[in-house]
């Protein structure tokens, strides 16, 4: 047998086969593919969608598209006495001494509690409210004052400060791989220059279920523009931030879910598009 | 020069190197070409994102029509017909079918009493306050040119003229007494006037100033068994959520149990006839927003159709708008032989927020099947009277005739007549219409 001649016919044959699968598997590419609108294209189809109901899109759209999860938390009032003598700047031991009732510690400088959700608030004396120095130290200042006062402050980051006449609040948001919990806010409360308490909600993430990639920000934007459209809502409105979190609006005793939502924060109020499915509801105000 | 040429042995090399080459390259090609191609995709849950519908389509329209007509004869006498009745149903459809010509508003003559025609044949349509919404009388009255949308405080009182086939329609409202005519006014209307077995006789009666309607004698009532049906629950509750693949249950206390996807809630815990479903979706008031009665009705008929849907002979029983917190309340409840059903059993609570259902409260078993029935003699609205005492009955606002419920277990329940005393600011009580005695039924 020539084996040489053989391995040639071979070749010609395999050569013809490839430039057939080839054709194929190029024809396949072109068939499935879908038209990606570029991003630049969906903001200004958004920018006319919102036009139509009065509503101004005044942020820059994210473009990330992570995998979150639904998380299973609870509240954790079990360390409500180590809470209350970190935030009353005392020892632990002795915060037991100064406990009244079950949910209320009293000292001079102030008194910290645990509502029965597991929230704690702390009231500060107005003899012993730090004072907030002028100019942009303020923040800097506040973070300070917090690492000091607040139990898992580490945890939590900056979500907006707002001032208006003599008083403000800062709002954080405990954050879990690098997302916030809108439903574990930490706010400080400001009057005069000074800062008179603030109210926490500490969670413990027990479970981390069903991930899968959210749907993008231009996306939600859409659904939103469809909630606006069928709720007929034709107010004069901003939409001033857009951001990617966890949150909940449905709470349950000390354990509940938290779904990734996309938050749009308007002047009209706050909207939360469920990052898995799309759903719109208007969130916490 | 030394010339280079290719040996034989070479030139083999190269070939099973391309052949090889060419082997792989095939055996690539046929994997991506195997692997990109779109399959059959099997969803191994067919009842995914619906639920069945266990009761009737309906229409908004059909939920505003009136609780019971009266009919006040020429000779003084008041017969009532039950709203779901069907002369009711004619009389409706009758107007319905009219043409409107002109109406007026006589300022200065405000108050119910100058609404009301000065002798009879005439009719008297309760709407229970539906009507105080202006925006709602598309949805009860669709007449051909359209009546004003005003807000009506009382019932609708239609005057007939059968010579000239017209009618004159009158109701109070906040700006005065508002009359109109009506034309090509269908005869049926004129027939319907005379009250037939569908008719029951009622008499005022003068209870703290105000007139109560209340059968004349004591009438003949059914008192009904019934199977209490129920639908599959695992398919209504997920029908509340978009992808039921991301529901997750928490065991509450009471044998109550949460269904979530972290934005939405089903809770389903025991009640009287069974399971009880309440479902809440977030809600918060979005600042300016407001949305009519009407437009509310007919965002919220169609959310029951898809979650299960209406399963008896509903009517639409109350509806009131918060502005303040952008909240429309609807409550609809079942009828029984043109009677209305008190209690919690087939009687649907849903409210609104910016336009979406934020909440619903409902039973999720039913009236099924009638077992059996028993007529009985009830007591007048004298009797009544005279049996509930002139203590009770000073702090009395309304008094109604309907039907109780009585669960003997979770698989029957009988309806029996009751009186239902409506007090200002307290629960309200109910008697047995056949006994006079306080009727403590099942959910009432």
């Amino acid at each position: 047998m020539d084996f040489g001649r053989v391995k040639t016919l071979l070749i010609v044959v395999f050569l013809a086969l490839n430039l057939f699968l080839g054709y194929q598997w190029r024809g396949l590419q072109q068939s499935v593919s879908i038209y990606a609108e570029p991003y630049a294209d969906q903001v200004a189809n958004l920018q006319r969608t919102f036009s139509a109901h009065n509503v101004t899109l005044k942020v820059s759209v994210p473009q990330a598209q992570p995998s979150l999860f639904l998380l299973r938390v609870q509240t954790n009032p079990g360390q409500f006495l180590t809470a209350a003598a970190t935030a009353l700047a005392i020892k632990p031991q002795l915060a037991s001494e100064y406990l009244r009732g079950s949910s209320e510690v009293k000292t001079r400088e102030g008194r910290f509690g645990m509502n029965g959700n597991g929230q704690y608030r702390l009231y500060i004396h107005p003899r012993y409210q730090p004072r907030i120095p002028n100019g942009r130290n303020g923040l800097a200042f506040v973070r300070k004052w917090m690492a000091k006062h607040v139990i898992d402050y580490g945890s939590y980051e900056l979500i907006s400060w707002k001032m208006s006449g003599g008083g403000g609040v800062a709002s954080f948001a405990e954050v879990y791989d690098g997302y916030p919990i809108f439903s574990a806010p930490l706010r400080v409360y400001m009057e005069h220059g000074r800062i008179t308490g603030y109210f926490q909600t500490v969670l413990a993430i027990t479970g981390a279920l069903d991930q899968r990639p959210v749907i993008g920000a231009a996306s939600a934007l859409l659904a939103l523009a469809v909630f606006v459209d069928k709720a007929h809502i034709n107010m004069d409105n901003t939409i001033q931030s857009v951001r990617l979190g966890y949150d909940s609006r449905i709470v349950l005793g000390h354990i509940w879910y938290v779904a990734p939502v996309w938050q749009v924060d308007s002047s009209r109020g706050v909207f939360e598009i469920n990052a898995f499915t799309a759903e719109t509801g208007v969130g916490a105000s | 020069m030394k010339k280079h040429s290719l040996t034989p042995r070479t030139v083999e090399s190269v070939k099973t190197v391309a052949l090889a080459v060419l082997v792989l390259a095939s055996v690539l090609l046929s994997t991506l070409l195997w692997t990109g191609t779109p399959g059959r995709v099997a969803i191994d849950r067919p009842t995914f994102f619906s639920s069945p519908l266990y009761g009737r389509r309906q229409a908004a329209g059909d939920f505003v029509f009136p609780r019971s007509i009266g009919i006040w004869t020429s000779a003084n006498e008041l017969f009532r017909l039950g709203g779901t009745s069907a002369t009711a149903g004619q009389i409706i459809t009758a107007l319905r079918q009219s043409r409107f010509v002109s109406g007026a508003l006589q300022k200065g003559t405000t108050g119910n009493s100058s609404a009301i025609p000065a002798r009879g044949p005439y009719l008297v349509l309760n709407y229970g306050g539906l009507l105080q919404d202006g925006s709602l009388w598309s949805l009860a009255m669709p007449i051909q040119g359209h009546l004003p949308s005003v807000p009506v405080s009382g019932p609708v009182y239609v005057v007939p003229k059968p010579k000239t086939a017209t009618c004159v329609i009158s109701f109070a409202t906040v700006g005065g007494v508002y009359r109109a005519v009506l034309e090509h006014v269908p005869q049926l209307l004129f027939t319907d006037m005379t009250p037939n077995d569908q008719a029951i006789p009622y008499e005022q009666i003068p209870v703290n100033q105000t007139l109560l309607h209340l059968p004349y004698a004591g009438i003949m009532m059914q008192v009904d068994t019934w199977t209490l049906a129920e639908p599959i629950s695992s398919h209504i509750i997920d029908s509340y959520f978009v992808d039921p693949s991301l529901i997750q249950n928490i065991r509450g206390p009471a044998r109550s149990t949460f269904y979530t996807d972290g934005t939405r809630g089903v809770r389903v815990q025991d009640g009287p006839f069974g399971n009880v479903l309440t479902y809440q979706a977030p809600s918060g008031s979005l600042g300016g927003f407001n949305q009519s009665m009407a437009e509310a009705l007919l965002t919220v008929v169609p959310f029951i159709d898809s979650h299960g849907g209406f399963v008896g002979s509903d009517v639409l029983q109350k509806m009131s708008v918060s502005p303040s917190s952008s909240e429309v309340n609807l409550q609809f409840s079942d009828m029984i032989n043109g009677w209305p059903l008190f209690g919690s059993l087939d009687r649907i609570t849903v409210r609104l927020q910016n336009g979406g259902v934020v909440r619903l409260n409902r039973n999720l078993p039913y009236l099924g099947m009638e077992l059996s029935q028993v007529r009985q003699r009830i007591l007048s609205g004298t009797q009544l009277v005279a049996v509930v005492g002139e203590k009770t009955l000073r702090q009395v606002t309304n008094i109604t005739l309907g039907y109780g419920t009585i669960a003997s277990n979770q698989l029957t329940v009988e309806c029996v007549p009751v009186y239902r005393l409506e007090f200002r600011g307290r629960p309200s009580l109910y008697v047995d219409a056949r006994t006079g005695k306080p009727f403590l039924g099942s959910g009432m």
